[in-house]
Order: structure tokens, then C-alpha cells, then sequence
């Protein structure tokens, strides 16, 4: 089959390599039809990853076809379309059996390294370094599957392709921000980073009852997106002092729920501070750019909740801990647990409260891949997600 | 005849004082300094000269980490008592603990069975069993060279504690102990074990080493994560694509 690998820090290329075979009972094997660019992958192409192999198949955000399916599983058989989850769960530990998927016990074949970098070993992630299990990823022809029963979903009837691929891993991802945000009637929430991950958790904000949603950035194409299509108040923050406008726009209070969509690589204008994150990171000292959530929680109100999807790898910098005692914040923040909400997501697309389908901005050939993700990189031609199709 | 009064008790936890450069971030260390005096050289001026600087400490950071090895040759208390129970010179214990989402008693069933041992232990390539008290041991590494010793349950209690202990003829002279309580809440189980053995010297004591070559804690824990996977899923979790026979899971 063909595959998308990482070859080296910004090196892809799309190479020939062995089918994928069920190797335990309840796998299942997908022959992909759409695997779509997510922003986690930007930190595992800059390097910012650590135990990425030359020749590892990157991509965790993708529908198919079932082609083959392993002698314990039962409910999915050859034909069925459908989206894995980015993060796998056995369905069988105490954290599955609590819905807390992306906290499974069992799901890395690799625990060591992370239990070192964590204290605990994490769950393993599709094409997400061999820190999160090694597991081979979905910008490919075909991918193994494990446990199909806990992480598969058929689609229904009614939900497109186009609709449907994100629920794999974008539109999980903010929803559960928003949920764990505990956002109540009448709030105010700020989410920072317009990605696929940010406009999703601005739409799931208002499904959970948010009164505004203001949202921050600094590319026009992405801010429009999240006012036409989320209906919320963009900010541009090379255009306004951040803080002094979210100010300005809740009564002096600030939000109420403050939502990091921007991770690890967060670009800054204040040259000081990027300067001295980017020149830490670069130098493999494991410190994050953290400007995007530093501040979110500055500027989130007293008693409020930050809520983190951004991912992070390792140890910040100039965290700024006393607001967060001071305010009384809570932050939360988790890689999402997808399978907990597959089912109420497809009902929200089916009864037309949610589209993701507008993320898909580049269809494109697999062979095409390393152009896609250059031009998601750089967030060229009003790239929001770029989705290979095999 | 030994040790049930040190169940549930901390064991063989080592302190690493002084030592906080750890595993990944020690590797790490090391290669990205080396990386960086690379750039330093390659680069020059100011910038180079930073690189350089920086490198050369993280060089240092990781590399002074090994002296953790030294740490590992000092026997702890738990050790000491050991070694004076059982009479051997001296003694290494490995003592490790997990939670599996399982009723203790069916833990306990599959445990009892010694020859289900070797489908979670890494290193024990057969266990076969006579009668209810004693079983003949086979560790095997990756080479093929092994080690063999008789045991015999030295104490029991149904559902919550197996103690065993090497043969006098032993090559190695070893015991151990796995005991499963109730874990809080519903979670399950808690199923802790320690592994203890004389250090022996020569060809023998070559073959051990090579055992344990891997930090004996990370096996020792990774060891019981297999055991928790085959008792809550069944299967051993892997990343393989290809179906070929494995020897161990993923681990
Ligand atoms: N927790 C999870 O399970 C999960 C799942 C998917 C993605 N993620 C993470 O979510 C983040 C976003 O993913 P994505 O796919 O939307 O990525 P993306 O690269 O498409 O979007 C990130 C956006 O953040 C913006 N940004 C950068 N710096 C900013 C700043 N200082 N303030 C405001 N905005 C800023 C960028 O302009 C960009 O539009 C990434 O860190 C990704 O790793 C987490
Ligand atoms: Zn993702
Ligand atoms: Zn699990």
C-alpha cells in the first residue's frame, strides 16, 4: 500500500510498504477513504515530539471502509463506513469502563516512556510517535484498527464523508473542551486558535448553552469562518491587546470560560517572550511556547474554568500559577475521549445543529501529501484542513 | 516460612536523591546537547558559542545521570532483611503494584496456576508444575543462554497472598510473593509483587545481568501491565501490522 511517513523533523514522503494484517481478535482492518491534517501533527513535523522513526505513518483523523475484521468482533463487518477515534481505548479498564477513554490503561504498547516523561503511562494514539504506542497511522491505504468494538463507529445514513471524517478527532476535541469548560447559561467564552480544533469547540460552546463565544486569531480566513459559520465575535490579536478588549467586551470581568485551541507552537507578537520559548525549544530544553494559554489564564475571571486542548509535551516556562490561585481558576484538560460522544455527535450533524464538513477546505491526493501539509503548515491559501484522499 | 509480614508494605522503592535527570530525559539530554554542540561548531559566533555552552550542560545533565547505577549496587533495608531470612550474602528485590479491573479471586485462580506465569513474564520462558506445592522454573534471555531452579509455595492464603521460594540445590537462589487486595472504589484489584534473589557470581551471575539488563523496576512493572492486559482484554496490546507470532506483546 501506499503511506504518508515522517522521515525527519519537516520531512514526509509517501513511500510503499506492507498491507496491514489483523493481528489480535478484535481488530478490525479500514481501507481509508478520507485522513484528514490535524494541528497535533505540526508539533510531531517540527520535531517537538520526541521517539518519531524514520518511516512512521502519521495521520489519526480518518473515515473508511471496513475491509476485514478480526475473529472477536462482532457488530462491524466488511462495507460498514466508518471513523475511528484518534485515541484508543480497550474498553475493558477502569478508566474505559468511566468513559475516560484517553486515560485507557491498556492502549500503549509502549508505556515506558511515557510513564517516565508523565509519572503514568498514556494511551496510545494513531501516528503519534512510539511514546503513544508506535501504532501505525491513517494517512495510508489501509490501517489496523485495535479494539474495533470500542473505537469504530458506523455513520449514519445522512452524515457525508465530508461531515463525518472530522468526528474522528476535530470535532471530538471541542466539544470535549467545551464540556469540561462547565459552561452555564448567560457565559462568556473565549477560545483561542481557529483551527479545526477552535471552530469546533466555538460551535459545541453554543450547543452547551454559551450566551457569546469570542473567538482569537490572527488569520482573517480562519476568524471569518468562525463568525459566519460559529457565529462568534473574532478578535485579531495582532490587531487588539487581547486582554484589554475581552475586558472591554464583558464588563471588565473577563470570560467566563477561556478555551487554549492553539497548543505548544503558539506564535507570539511580544518578541521577548517568543524569543526566549522559541530559543528554549529549539535548543531541545522541552519548554513550551505558551503564549496562547499564559493568556487565557491571565485574562480568565476570577473563579472561572481554562480549559486545555492545545497539546503540550513537556514542561512550560513562566507558568503563570499565581493567577491561577489568585483567581481561583480551575483548569482542566485531557486528549479527548471521542467515544464518549460520537453518538450524541452525529445526532447533533443529523439535526443540523452542527456541520464540521467546512473544515475541509484541500481534498487532496495522497501522493500530494507533504504539499498539503507545507501549505497546512503555513496556513496557505486559506488552508483549514487538508484531507487525503487514498 | 518468610516474608508475609512484608506484604502490602513499601518495599523496594529506591531512593534516587540527588538524581532527578531521569530515563527519556536523559537520553534526551544527551543527544539533543549533543546536537546542539554540532550546531555550535557548525554555526560559530555568538549564536555558535551559545549552542556550545548549552550543549556541553546537557551533556553533563544526562550523562551524570549513570551514576545512578552505583545507586542500584547498595542493598536497601528491605533487601538486608531479605538476605537475612533466607540466609544468602546478600539480596536484590524488585517489588512492583498495579490495579486490574478483575474480582481478586479470579486473579489469584490464574496466578496459582504457575504455568500461566510465563505468558506475562518476560523473562520466564516455561514454569511446569508438580503436584500443589512445587514447580521447576526456566528463564530464558535473548540469546537462548538460561538459568533453572526448583521452587516450592512457601505460604498461601486463598484469594489474597502466594509466597514461593527457590529449592536449597537452586543456581539462583530467589523467592517471591504476590498478594491482591481490594482496590478502592470498585477499581478492582491491587496486585503487588516482589521478586527477590541472591546475586550470584560467574557464568551464572552473567546470565542474570543480562536478565535484567533493562531497568528491573520497568520490568518488573511491565510485566504485570501484560497481566493486566490479558485479564481485562484478553490480548496482549501491540502496534504490529503483520501477523507474525509474537513473543511478547509489545512491551
Ligand atoms: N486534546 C486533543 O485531543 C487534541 C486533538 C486534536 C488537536 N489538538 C491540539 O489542538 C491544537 C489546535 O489544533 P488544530 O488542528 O486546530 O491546529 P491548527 O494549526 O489548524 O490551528 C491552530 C491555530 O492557533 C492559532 N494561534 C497560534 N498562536 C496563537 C495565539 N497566540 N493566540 C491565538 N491563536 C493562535 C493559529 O493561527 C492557528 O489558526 C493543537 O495544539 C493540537 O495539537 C488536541
Ligand atoms: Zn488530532
Ligand atoms: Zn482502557
Amino acid at each position: 500500500m501506499r503511506a504518508l511517513t515522517w522521515q525527519g523533523a519537516n520531512k514526509l514522503s509517501v513511500e510503499t510498504i506492507p498491507d496491514p494484517e489483523i493481528v489480535n481478535p478484535r481488530d478490525i482492518i479500514v481501507k481509508v477513504l478520507m485522513s484528514s491534517v490535524c494541528g497535533s501533527d505540526l508539533h510531531l513535523l517540527d520535531g517537538y515530539v520526541p521517539t518519531m522513526h524514520p518511516g512512521d505513518i502519521i495521520g489519526h483523523e480518518f473515515l473508511g471502509e471496513v475491509v476485514e475484521t478480526g475473529s472477536a468482533v462482532t457488530g462491524l463487518s466488511r462495507g460498514d463506513r466508518v471513523i475511528t477515534v484518534s485515541i484508543v481505548g480497550c474498553g475493558e479498564c477502569a478508566h474505559c469502563q468511566r468513559e475516560e477513554y484517553s486515560c485507557c490503561d491498556n492502549s500503549n504498547p509502549n508505556p515506558t516512556a511515557t510513564e517516565v516523561l508523565y509519572g503514568q503511562p498514556c494511551a496510545g494514539i494513531f501516528g503519534y510517535s512510539h511514546a503513544f504506542g508506535g501504532y501505525a497511522g491513517s494517512h495510508a491505504t489501509y490501517v489496523r484498527v485495535p479494539f474495533a468494538d470500542v473505537n469504530v463507529f458506523k455513520v449514519p445514513e445522512g452524515i457525508t464523508n465530508e461531515q463525518a471524517v472530522f468526528v474522528s478527532d476535530a470535532v471530538p476535541t471541542g466539544y470535549y473542551g467545551a464540556d469540561i469548560a462547565e459552561i452555564e447559561p448567560g457565559d462568556t467564552v473565549a477560545v483561542w486558535g481557529c483551527g479545526g480544533v477552535g471552530q469546533m469547540a466555538i460551535r459545541s460552546a453554543y450547543l452547551m448553552g454559551a450566551e457569546r463565544v469570542i473567538a482569537i486569531d490572527r488569520f482573517a480566513d480562519r476568524l471569518h469562518l468562525a463568525k459566519k459559520k460559529g457565529g462568534a465575535i473574532g478578535l485579531d490579536y495582532t490587531q487588539f491587546d487581547i486582554h484589554e478588549a475581552l475586558l472591554e467586551l464583558t464588563g471588565g470581568r473577563g470570560p467566563d470560560r477561556c478555551i487554549d485551541c492553539v497548543g505548544m507552537e503558539a506564535h507570539t507578537d511580544n518578541t521577548l517572550e517568543q524569543v526566549y520559548d522559541k530559543a528554549k525549544q529549539q535548543l531541545r530544553l522541552h519548554t513550551e511556547r505558551g503564549a496562547a494559554l499564559r493568556q487565557a489564564i491571565y485574562s480568565c475571571r476570577k473563579g472561572g474554568n481554562v480549559s486545555v486542548l492545545g497539546v503540550y509535551a513537556g514542561l512550560m516556562d513562566k507558568f503563570p500559577m499565581g493567577a491561577i490561585v489568585n483567581k481561583a481558576l480551575t483548569v482542566k484538560s485531557g486528549q479527548q475521549p471521542g467515544q464518549r460522544y460520537v453518538s450524541r455527535l452525529f445526532e447533533h450533524i443529523l439535526n443540523g445543529e452542527l456541520d464540521p464538513s467546512y473544515l475541509l477546505t484541500h481534498p487532496m491526493s495522497l501522493e500530494d501529501g507533504p504539499q498539503g501539509y507545507a501549505m497546512f503548515k503555513e496556513k496557505s491559501d486559506d488552508c483549514l484542513r487538508a484531507v487525503f484522499i487514498p | 516460612m518468610t516474608s508475609s509480614r512484608s506484604e502490602s508494605k513499601l518495599v523496594a522503592a529506591r531512593t534516587t536523591s540527588n538524581n532527578n535527570v531521569k530515563g527519556l530525559e536523559r537520553a534526551a539530554s544527551i543527544a539533543g546537547g549533543a546536537m546542539c554542540v554540532t550546531q555550535g561548531f557548525r554555526k560559530g559566533g555568538f549564536v555558535g558559542l551559545l549552542h556550545l555552552v548549552v550543549g556541553g550542560l546537557m551533556i553533563q545533565r544526562g550523562a551524570s545521570g549513570h551514576c545512578s547505577a552505583k545507586q542500584m549496587i547498595t542493598p536497601n533495608p528491605y533487601e538486608k532483611q531479605v538476605a537475612r531470612e533466607h540466609h544468602w550474602k546478600t539480596a536484590k528485590a524488585i517489588s512492583s503494584s498495579i490495579t486490574i479491573n478483575k474480582p481478586k479471586e479470579e486473579l489469584y485462580r490464574f496466578w496459582r496456576d504457575f504455568t500461566n506465569l510465563p505468558s506475562f513474564m518476560t523473562h520466564i520462558a516455561r514454569i511446569d508444575v508438580f503436584g500443589d506445592q512445587h514447580s521447576h522454573w526456566v528463564a530464558t534471555d535473548a540469546s537462548g543462554s538460561s538459568v533453572e531452579w526448583d521452587a516450592t509455595v512457601t505460604e498461601e492464603r486463598p484469594n489474597e497472598y502466594i509466597a514461593w521460594a527457590s529449592d536449597d540445590n537452586a543456581q539462583i537462589r530467589n523467592s517471591g510473593w504476590v498478594s491482591f487486595r481490594d482496590a478502592p472504589n470498585g477499581l478492582g484489584t491491587e496486585v503487588q509483587t516482589l521478586m527477590a534473589y541472591e546475586p550470584p557470581g560467574g557464568q551464572v551471575g552473567h546470565v542474570v545481568a543480562k536478565l535484567l539488563q533493562k531497568d528491573p523496576g520497568t520490568l518488573a512493572r511491565n510485566d504485570l501491565r501484560r497481566l493486566k492486559q490479558l485479564m481485562e482484554i484478553g490480548e496482549l496490546t501491540t502496534n504490529a501490522t503483520q501477523n507474525k507470532p509474537l513473543l511478547a506483546g509489545g512491551l
